[in-house]
Order: structure tokens, then sequence, then C-alpha cells
């Protein structure tokens, strides 16, 4: 019966909108100014917080576990708590290198992040900052690179807009190859296609073999621990890494170790590196598993192996100072939704001799109910779409006014969807008590006017 | 003007429904408004504590030169080029004083804290802070005072070593791991980035990371054993008044350098800083969401107001017939709108104390700063009385004659 008179309470719905405009008008007001707010809160909880992108899900990771309870209590809560997850992500050199000497034919790779002097390839060469200007705006400046293998593509899913990855072979070959940022290039070469042209890093030349089609994770699968700095702007061949003798960013130092770059390729007690392994059946597990055992268990190394699944389990984001925003918020929507509760009870009282027309004509009250929820349904829904109005300008100031990262605060299809949700359901719901109160009006109060 | 009561107390039980919606939507405000303002506050407050530092003679010199390579020569050359770059910031005139920090507080890469112990302490007491390498420029550029003992003896050229022999602590430091700052001087201690030194000396806390990473003032100065890495960070105490001259000679004097350095020297200054414009742009971005909260609500309260004095105007005019003057009419309507926002913001600053341990969680060493409660508290009162105020004036402008209009 309701599903068939919709359209007409539908159509009776949009005409009391136009009845009282100014009340309408304040309602989606209201609610898109605080459905904004949310929306930029839940954007900010959903890069850090939200779905993973796709990666191989047999991929598999080691944590060698350290008992260092000191260090951990003084990060855990505190801003620098991703620190905890790069100690327990991060392993040594020469635990990497027995990690990767299993033999198993399976893809795998290695990871650190290093920072580079990346020179444009019409740049000039040397650099000192001439007065009032920012670093940032500078072309050759130093970058964050990350060393990878030629297989951290396929295994992370990293899509490419022009070129390819290096190869393997490549790899081994020792060829000078480089995948640029979506940003680098369009800093470096306005976004045209710059594959096999050349970029000087720490002066020597590399060939650029691929970019990146999009912006880097905000919680990089890879080395979550660096989640909330700056992204890695080009990605260079693991064994590069010794040609440069690029200096790790953020190592840890278990004990201490000598000052020089081939003290920390020796040291057991500097961690630095993430290592990925993709086992994809059960006869690789298993091997891999008796392979640690005779490597690392046999030496009395605690470790875990861990697929991905359990490693995201294992390893979550700390949830900080953005989930409690998201929660006053989610308060803030409350506090618009009780506004539109009384603007709707307003609204209720000005049409009461209307109301009671109804109800002397014969409308019941469930139909009336009805009708204000639509009317509150249609108004939620206009004040979704023009949370946009905040949301978007509110992103783009945090991103010029904040910029904690070079990663910018976007609008998502599923923040947007959360917000559109969430606002038309406090809208509907804040519109239940205001609902039957002007649904509870009696027939005979029709007349008290024309008396 | 007269505020009655009695009138006012009928006229909310006439409408009670949306009168708890108001007392609600105030006490939801205001507890958001002081969760924002406090947390914002908070980040603020953070991001522009001081380094500690007499930042005003300060020169920051940043410098990045690809590393020579592996090996005992690459080291050398490394340790030489290190050498030089002091040398030639230190012979620029109106210079006082060079130093090299492996980190300093402009500084916003992460990095990882130190875990110090104390030897041959029976309890093996521990304590986190910050390893900070330096040499033997830093007692003269930093110009740290000594709270106890002194700087350490300098180091010839021959003494280098590849670890450090010596520290300073800063006090914070000092007192986590021996609870007073006379007790340090001539212990040794440990952390996991070197071996045992022994402290000579403690200082004044300095800042040294950023101010957002735990322990920030707890800060150990090594004297020798520096990493070698690409990154070198030196900073240069110019003489009072001299800073941008020194400036101008340090860019100067780089600018003829190899081709793969790069080399950025600015003044010395933490309100430059990521973490201050982050910890500011957080503070100011969700003041203003808290004051858009604010808009709301006033937009709310008037657009009802003005529904209520409408529906009023009948009332209004039976209540002027019968002698109320204009300020009375005006007088009514605010007592009745005080009533409910008080009762709303007081609830709200209720709320805004029972969400306080929930922050004290979140944000490590936040204050409940009674003054943005009651700025939250003051925004709303005052958006609620405005928005009350202006239907209330119109109102009051219903002649008698209205009360007859309808007989």
């Amino acid at each position: 019966m309701l599903l068939r008179l919709l359209p007409y309470h539908l159509r009776l719905a949009a005409r009391s909108l136009r009845r009282d405009p100014g009340l309408s008008a304040a309602i989606v007001l209201v609610m898109a100014v605080v459905a904004g707010l949310f929306c930029t809160c839940v954007m900010h909880y959903l890069r850090t917080h939200g779905p993973p992108p796709p990666v191989s899900s047999d991929l598999h990771h080691v944590e060698i576990q350290h008992t260092w309870s000191s260090v951990r209590g003084a990060l855990e809560g505190t801003s620098a708590e991703t620190n905890v997850l790069a100690l327990r992500m991060r392993i040594s050199y020469p635990t990497y290198r027995a990690l990767a000497g299993s033999g198993i034919p399976a893809r795998q790779t290695a990871t650190f992040r290093a920072r580079l002097l990346v020179q444009p390839p019409d740049g000039p060469p040397a650099r000192v900052l001439p007065a009032d200007v920012d670093p940032q705006g500078c072309a050759s400046r130093p970058r964050n690179a990350r060393f990878v293998n030629a297989d951290f593509f396929s295994l992370f899913t990293v899509p490419l807009r022009y070129g390819a990855p290096w190869t393997g072979q490549d790899e081994a070959r020792g060829e000078p190859v480089v995948v640029l940022s979506k940003v680098l290039n369009e800093e470096l070469f306005d976004g045209a296609n710059s594959v096999g042209r050349t970029v000087l890093i720490n002066g020597r030349p590399h060939r650029v073999a691929g970019v990146c089609a999009h912006e880097q994770p905000f919680v990089p699968e890879w080395d979550r621990a660096v989640t909330g700095s700056s992204q890695d702007l080009l990605y260079l061949p693991f064994p590069e890494h010794q040609r440069l003798a690029a200096y790790p960013e953020m190592p840890i130092h278990m004990a201490p170790a000598g000052p020089s770059y081939r003290d920390l390729l020796d040291s057991d007690d500097v961690l630095f590196l993430t290592y990925w392994i993709e086992l994809t059946t059960p006869a690789q597990r298993q091997a891999y598993a008796r392979y640690l055992a005779e490597t690392l268990g046999a030496r009395g190394v605690p470790y875990v192996l861990r697929d991905l699944a359990q490693l995201r389990q294992s390893l979550r984001q700390p949830h900080g100072a953005i989930s409690f925003f998201l929660f006053v918020t989610s308060l803030i929507m409350v506090a618009g939704g009780l506004i539109t509760a009384r603007l709707l009870l307003a609204k209720g009282m000005a049409r009461r001799d209307e109301l009671g027309i109804f109800r002397a004509l014969g409308a019941p009250r469930g139909s009336l109910f009805a009708r204000q929820l639509l009317e509150a349904l249609l108004l939620s829904v206009a004040a979704g779409v023009a949370s946009l109005a905040v949301s978007w300008p509110a992103a783009a100031a945090y991103n010029h006014a904040v910029a904690d990262t070079d990663i910018p605060l976007a609008l998502s299809g599923a923040a947007f969807a959360i917000t559109f949700a969430a606002t038309v359901a406090v809208g509907v719901v804040c519109a239940i008590f205001p609902a039957w109160r002007a649904a509870d009006r009696a027939p005979t109060i029709a007349g008290r006017g024309a008396r | 003007m007269t505020f009655e009561l009695g009138p006012v107390l009928r006229a909310l039980r006439r409408h009670p429904g949306i009168w708890v919606l108001v007392v609600m939507e105030l006490a939801a405000g205001v507890t958001s408004i002081s969760a924002l303002l406090l947390g914002g506050g908070w980040f603020g407050h953070i991001g522009q504590a001081s380094s500690h530092l007499d930042e005003e003679n300060l020169v920051s010199l940043a410098m990045y030169s690809p590393h020579a390579g592996e090996g005992a020569a690459a080291d050398g050359e490394m340790r030489r080029r290190l050498a030089s770059d002091r040398a030639r910031v230190r012979a620029l005139p109106h210079v006082v004083g060079v130093t090299a920090v492996s980190t300093n507080v402009l500084d916003d890469r992460w990095n990882f804290p130190a875990a110090f112990t104390v030897e041959g302490a029976p309890s093996v007491p521990e304590a986190v802070g910050w390893d900070v390498y330096t040499d033997d420029g830093w007692a003269d550029t930093l110009a740290l005072p000594f709270l106890a003992g002194g700087p350490p003896a300098p180091v010839t050229p021959g003494d280098v070593t590849d670890r450090p022999v010596t520290a300073v602590l800063t006090r914070s430091l000092a007192v986590a791991l021996f609870g007073d700052v006379q007790a340090a001087v001539g212990r040794r201690i440990s952390s996991q980035l070197h071996g045992p030194v022994s402290i000579v000396g403690v200082v004044r806390d300095a800042r040294m990371r950023i101010p957002f990473m735990p322990r920030s003032e707890a800060v150990a100065f090594l004297f020798g054993g520096a990493p070698l890495n690409e990154d070198v960070r030196l900073i240069a105490r110019a003489e009072p008044g001299h800073r941008d001259e020194v400036v101008v000679a340090a860019r100067a004097a780089f600018a003829t350098d190899a081709a793969t350095r790069f080399v950025d020297v600015r003044r010395f200054d933490s309100r430059r800083s990521t973490h201050h414009r982050v910890g500011a742009g957080l503070d100011g971005f969700l003041s203003v969401f808290g004051g858009m909260l604010g808009l709301v609500v006033l937009v709310g309260a008037l657009a009802t107001t003005s529904f209520l004095v409408a529906q009023r105007t009948r009332t209004i005019g039976v209540r002027r017939a019968l002698g109320a003057s204009r300020a009375d009419i005006v007088a009514y309507f605010l007592l009745e709108s005080a009533l409910a926002t008080s009762a709303g913001t007081l609830l709200g600053v209720g709320g805004a104390v029972f969400l306080y341990p929930i922050m004290q969680r979140v944000f490590q060493g936040i204050a409940f700063e009674g003054r943005q409660v009651l700025l939250a508290l003051a925004v709303l009162w005052v958006a609620s009385l405005l928005a009350t105020l202006i239907p209330a004036l119109r109102a009051a402008r219903v002649p008698p004659s209205v009360a007859s209009r309808s007989l």
C-alpha cells in the first residue's frame, strides 16, 4: 500500500518542502555543514584504516621478535607509534641475505628507503639554495628513493602509467634504471611519457624505465612504518644501493655498529629493510618454513612467518587522534540531527492545520508519518550531496595549511558514500519524533482556525 | 524591563519536545567544540614547543653529499669533507662557533629513539631519549648553560675514534636516569647506538627532535663517532646582530661547490619548521571546525526561534494589550532562551569533562584548558542568545491590536 502510494507521498513531500523554504534551507544547510565536517574526518580515517589496496594474497613476511619493552612502551600511544611497526617489520642486512637464500623459486622482494640527490636532465647540476627559496620548490634536491627487486611492482600491484618495471635480468646486469613516481614525473617532465629519458641520481645517470600511474597508498603495504611520512618518489633496483652506498632512512640499532656503510651492511643489529616472499602453494610454504627452521631456528633467532592476512591482523595501524576526531565529528552529526529534529518539529507545528485537514479527509496517521519521513529523507539527500561543498574545500584547506605529508587528502568515493549514508540515516532517524508528533494531529484541529 | 519566570516556564512546558532538543543539541555542541578546541590546542601547543636554543643568533646549514662509496678511503673522504665544511663556515666573518649535529629540531625525518642504560647500576635503570652526535664546537655554538660538570676536553684530530667516549646530557635525561643532575656526572651510560660513554656534564634542556616525538628534550650529546652518511647538519652561531650577514656569506661560500651537492643555508628558525606548520595548521583547522559548528547552532536556533516567535504573535499581542512593554517582550524571550541555553551548555561542559580522560589517552600530556571549554560555552551561549534577540526584537514590535484580529 505504502509502496503503491510512494510517488504520491513523494510529490506531496516535495511540495511541502517549498511551503517553508526558510526552514527547509536551514535544515539542508545545517546537515550539509555537519556532514561536510564528518566527511573530512572519514577521508582521514579511511586513508589510514580503510581497505588496503590489492596485493598478492600469498605474500609472506618474517618478523624477527625483539624484546625491547622500554622503547615500545615509550612509543606506544604517541604520534611516533608507527616506529613500533618499523621495529617489527624490519630486519638486518645479514638476516635479509639469509631469508632470501632459500633457493625456492618464488617471487620476492627486499626493500628499504634512502634519500638520494635527484637532478632533472636539464636542471642545474649544483645547488646552493638562493635566499627565499623553499627547498621543497627546488628541483635538484634529495628525495625519498626506494630500493626494490623487480618483482616488487607485481607483488604489490603498483601499476605503471608509462613503460614497464625493470626485469630480473636488468637487475643482475646492474642496469642503471629507475621507475619514477607520478609526482616526480609531473615535477621533472610535466607528466609526459619520460620512458627512456635520463635523470641523475647522486650524480649517476639512470634511464627511466617506467612511471607509476598513481600516488603511493597512504599506508604502503610494503613498509607500513613510513605511513604518514612523505611518499616514495623513485624506485631503484635493489642491488643499486651498494653502488650508490645509500644510507637507509631510520635504521634501528639494536646494538652499536661502526660508522661506515660496510659496518651497516655487516651488522646483524641494525634493522632497516623489509623482505617479502610469495609462497603460493602449501609445498612452498612448508619448504620455506623448513628452511627458516634450519637457518634462523638453528641459530636460536626467535621469528614468526606470517601470511599477509595474519600480518595485517598483527600489525594494525594504531588508532590515534583521527579515531578520536571521527568520534567527535560523529557527535557533531548527532548535534546536527538534533537541530534538524527541532526544525522539523517547528515545520510540523507550522503546518498543523494542513495536517489536521488531511486527517479530517481520512488520511491515516501512518500515511502522514511516512510523508514526514519522506520529507526528511529528501532534505537529507540534498544535504548529503551539498556536504561536498564543505568537504572538498576542507580537504583543499587541509592540504594547504597542514600538509603533514605530500600524499594529498582526497575525497574518495568510499568517504562520500559513508557520509551520504550517515547523513540520510541521521536525517531520517531524527525525523521520527517530529513525524510522530505531526501525525498525531487530531482531525478536529482543522476546524479551529475557521471558527 | 521585567524578567517574569512564570510565563516563561509555562511556555517551555507548552513545547517540551523543542526545548529538550535545544538542550541536547547545545550539550552536544559544547562537548564537540570543546573537544575540537582542546585537541587543536594540543597540536598547536606541541607544534610550537620551543627548541630552548638561542635561535636568534643561529644559522642552519643542511648539506647533502652523495656517499663517497665503501671502504676506508671513502670513509676518510667523508670525514675530510665534514671537517672542511666546518672549517669553511668557521672562517666566515662574524661566526663565533660551528658544530655538526646528527639531528636537530628542524629535521622532520622520522628517527628511532635510544634506550639508555646506566653502567653498573644494580637495577639497570633505563630511559628513552635521543642520541645526538656532535663535536668540539658544540659548547660554543649551542651555548647551553651547564647545570653540573662541564664540556668535554677538546679532541685532537689524531684522537678521532669510531665511537663516542664522552657525553653531555640534558636535564630531562639526567633526571630520568639518575633522579638528579649532580649524580649524573662521572657515571657511564650506554644505548643501543653506542657503547659506554662517560657523562662529563649536564645542561639545561634543549629540544633536538621534533616535539611530536616522545621525550624530545631527553638528549645525550655524544662527542665523536658520528655515523658517516650523506646528510650533514651544521649549526653556526653568529655574533649578535650579524646572523643575516652570516647566512649570505655561507651561501656564497658554498656556491662554488662540487656539482653533486645540495646545500640549504637559512636562519635557524623553528617557527618555519614542518612541525610548527603542522601544529599551527591543525590548531587552526580544528578551530574552524568548531567555529562552523557554532554557526550551525546559530542558524538552527535562529530558524527555530523565528518560528516560535511567529507562532506566538497573538500571545504577544495579548501581553502587549495587557500592558507589557516592548522591553518586557524581549526580556521574556531572552529569559526563555537563557534557561534552555544554560541547561544545554552546562550539560555540554559535563560532556567535555567526561571526554577528557579519553583525550588524555590519545593526546599525551594534554591539559584541560578551562578557557577552551569556556570559549565553547560562550560561543554557543552568545550564538543562542543572538539567535533569540533578532526574532525577539521583531516580536516586540507586534502592536497590541494583533490580539483582537481573530475576534
